[in-house]
């Protein structure tokens, strides 16, 4: 890991305490640094956004606190493992991505509507594009995550894996249609990530010819 | 009639790009991973592959290593489509002899432009 990361001094003023109750201290007991502090939220909640737009969905990211039905998920969802390679300066990660959505999201989606059985396959399709743009927006911060292949899982599994989940982060966002759901579980420390500068040679959507 | 080989293991993205490229002009054939892509390979002439990287079974980069390898498919020219933007990966392909690296999510326009560059 980079000595880059900033450490609280005491003399500064103390960064807001985390918002999100979900997420597990760190395991090495270190404060994530000031500047790192919410990263992940950040991150994950972009690709959310940027994903659905690039298929021509808008969505609105909602508070992820104060809900009674936090733990109730859409119809349809799939999910992604995830872990650190083996670069050994890449920060300890091991866990799950899943994405859930109601059907009539997948509908609206720019997309041809003759694939039989669709909904399922470009539920699997949409969770491993999420966990491709997160992890390349982790990049620059020191994180290479290599992914798992996308399954299908159904809701009562998903919510009874998520409510077992020592760690979790919960990510929903509102559409048109209904509103989606994200979910980050397991391993992936703040306080491990500090900003290393690009390490992508691409970006979503991008063309390279050799 | 020029033939494209699309390995993807998302039907829906082999169906879309299906029916972009047949709408120009091109014969498509469709696999769901490198094993069934290899075995494609040896039964038609592609003009070109595009080519998912993790996909079950085999992934593109091991089938593209195939292809490198045997002298019958060295040279069919391949695009690689892919979630994936880690240099270390795109640097992998390119020396592998890949074509090209298109990052999802899928712009037709640049689909059909390269397909046409490449199978020209």
């Amino acid at each position: 890991m980079s000595n880059n990361s900033a450490r609280p001094k005491p003399d500064q003023p103390r960064a807001p305490e985390p918002s999100f109750p979900d997420v597990e201290p760190g395991s090495r007991n270190q404060p994530p640094s000031v500047g790192m502090r919410g990263i992940i939220d950040a991150l994950l909640q972009g690709s959310l956004v940027d994903l659905f737009q690039a298929y021509g969905v808008a969505i609105a990211p909602l508070p992820r606190e104060g809900r009674a039905d936090q733990d109730r998920y859409p119809e349809l969802s799939a999910l992604i493992t995830f872990s650190s390679t083996s670069d050994s300066r890449s920060p300890n990660a091991n866990g799950r991505l899943s994405l859930s959505m109601p059907p009539e999201v997948v509908d609206v989606m720019q997309l041809d509507r003759a694939v039989p059985g669709r909904h399922s396959d470009w539920a699997r399709e949409l969770v491993n594009q999420l966990m491709g743009r997160f992890k390349n927006r982790l990049l620059p911060y020191g994180a290479k995550l290599q992914a798992g292949l996308p399954s299908s899982i159904g809701r009562e599994a998903l919510e009874a894996q998520v409510a077992r989940a020592a760690s979790r982060r919960i990510y929903r966002a509102r559409t048109l249609r209904g509103e989606i759901v994200a979910t980050l579980e397991g391993t992936l420390n703040e306080a491990e990530l500090s900003y290393v500068g690009t390490t992508t040679d691409a970006t979503e959507g991008q063309l390279i010819l050799f | 009639m020029k033939h494209v080989l699309i390995v993807d293991d998302s039907q829906t993205i082999r169906h879309e790009l299906s029916g972009a490229l047949k709408a120009a002009g091109y014969a498509v054939v469709e696999a769901a991973d490198g094993v069934a892509g290899l075995e494609c390979v040896q039964q038609t002439q592609f003009a070109m592959i595009i080519l998912d990287v993790n996909m079950p079974r085999m992934g593109g980069l091991e089938m593209l290593d195939n292809l490198s390898s045997d002298p019958k498919t060295a040279s069919i020219p391949v695009l690689m489509l892919t979630t994936e933007a880690q240099r270390s990966l795109i640097e992998r392909a390119r020396q592998a002899g890949a074509k090209g690296w298109l990052v999802k999510p899928i712009k037709m326009d640049h689909i059909l432009s390269t397909v046409a560059a490449l199978t020209a």
